[in-house]
C-alpha cells in the first residue's frame, strides 16, 4: 500500500517495504551473490546496446535533417531524436556504473555489493522519472484530445 | 540462455554477507522505485489500451490508415515493446515484492528478487538488441 511523504524527492513508500522490523542480521546467501554475478554480463551488453542505439539516432537524426526542409519541423526532429539520446545518454551512465560494480563482483570482490544496490536504486529511480514524465505528457495530451471531443466523445454524449 | 561474454568462471567468494544500514537503505529505494516504475508501466499501457480500443471501436479505419502510414520496422519495434513492456512490469513487480519479503522473512526472497533482476535485464537486452536493430532498419531506409 502506498503512503504520502512530504520530501518530493524520496522513492514512493509502500508499507510492505518501509516496514522496520527485520528479522535479525539481513544476510545475502551465496546463491543471491550467484544471481548478481550472473547478472553482469547482460548489464554489460545492455550498456553496449544502449551505446549503439545512442549511435544509431544520432545517425538517424542527420538522415531526417537531410529530409526536412522546413525550419519548425527540423527543430521537432531535434527536439525528439536529441531528446532520446539525452535520455539514453543518462541511463548508459548508470547502466555503466552498474556494470563496473558487477564486474568487481564477479572478480570476487564483495566491497562492491553496496555499489551494485546503490546502481539498481538509481537505475530504477531513473526509469521510474522519465517514465511518469513520458506518462504526464501522454495523460496531457488524451486530456487536450478528449478535451477537443477527438477522444472518448461518446463521454459527450 | 547463456549470458553474453561471461569469459572464465567467477572466482570463489565468501559463501555470505551480512547487509549494513546504508546498503539495506539503498535495497529499500531500490524495491520502491521498481515497484513505482512497475504502476507507472501499468497505468500507462492501460491508458494506450483504452485509447486504442476508444478509436479502435469507434473508428477502425484511422487506426488501420495510422499503422500503414508507419515505417514496418518502427510499427514491429512499437509491438515489441508492448510484449516486452508488460513482461518487464510483471518481472519488475516481482522483484519489488521480493525484496519487501527479504525484510520481512529474510532470505530465499532476496535470491528470488535478483534472479527476476537478472531476467528483467536479459529481456531488456534482447528488447533492445532487436529495436536498435530496427532502429538500424529505419535510419537505412531514410537515406
Amino acid at each position: 500500500m502506498a503512503t504520502t511523504t512530504s520530501n518530493p524527492f524520496e522513492p514512493p513508500r509502500t508499507t510492505d517495504l518501509d516496514r522496520a522490523d527485520a528479522p535479525g542480521p539481513m544476510v545475502v546467501s551465496a546463491e543471491a551473490l550467484r544471481e548478481l554475478a550472473a547478472t553482469a554480463p547482460w548489464v554489460r551488453a545492455l550498456a553496449s546496446v544502449t551505446m549503439l542505439t545512442i549511435a544509431i539516432e544520432a545517425v538517424r537524426l542527420i538522415a531526417d535533417l537531410g529530409h526536412t526542409a522546413v525550419a519548425t519541423n527540423s527543430f521537432i526532429v531535434i527536439l525528439s531524436t536529441g531528446g532520446s539520446i539525452a535520455i539514453s545518454t543518462l541511463v548508459l551512465r548508470v547502466l555503466r556504473r552498474y556494470a563496473a560494480a558487477s564486474a568487481r563482483l564477479r572478480d570476487g570482490n564483495t566491497t562492491a555489493l553496496g555499489p551494485i544496490i546503490g546502481a539498481q536504486a538509481s537505475y530504477f529511480k531513473l526509469v521510474s522519472v522519465l517514465a511518469a514524465i513520458g506518462t504526464g505528457v501522454y495523460i496531457f495530451g488524451l486530456a487536450i484530445g478528449i478535451g477537443s471531443g477527438r477522444f472518448f466523445s461518446w463521454i459527450y454524449k | 540462455m547463456t549470458a553474453p561474454g561471461t569469459g572464465n568462471a567467477a572466482p570463489e567468494r565468501p559463501q555470505t554477507i551480512v547487509l549494513a544500514e546504508p546498503e539495506l537503505e539503498r535495497l529499500r529505494a531500490a524495491g520502491r522505485w521498481a515497484r513505482s516504475l512497475a504502476r507507472t508501466g501499468m497505468v500507462a499501457f492501460s491508458m494506450v489500451l483504452v485509447l486504442l480500443l476508444d478509436v479502435g471501436v469507434r473508428n477502425g479505419q484511422s487506426l488501420t490508415r495510422a499503422a500503414r502510414a508507419q515505417q514496418t520496422p518502427m510499427l514491429a519495434s512499437g509491438a515489441l515493446f508492448v510484449l516486452a513492456g508488460i513482461v518487464a512490469i510483471a518481472l519488475l513487480w516481482s522483484y519489488a515484492g521480493n525484496v519487501a519479503a527479504f525484510f520481512v522473512r529474510g532470505e530465499p526472497a532476496l535470491t528470488r528478487s535478483f534472479r527476476r533482476l537478472r531476467q528483467f535485464f536479459m529481456l531488456w537486452t534482447c528488447y533492445a538488441a532487436i529495436g536498435a536493430f530496427l532502429e538500424f532498419i529505419a535510419a537505412w531506409t531514410r537515406f
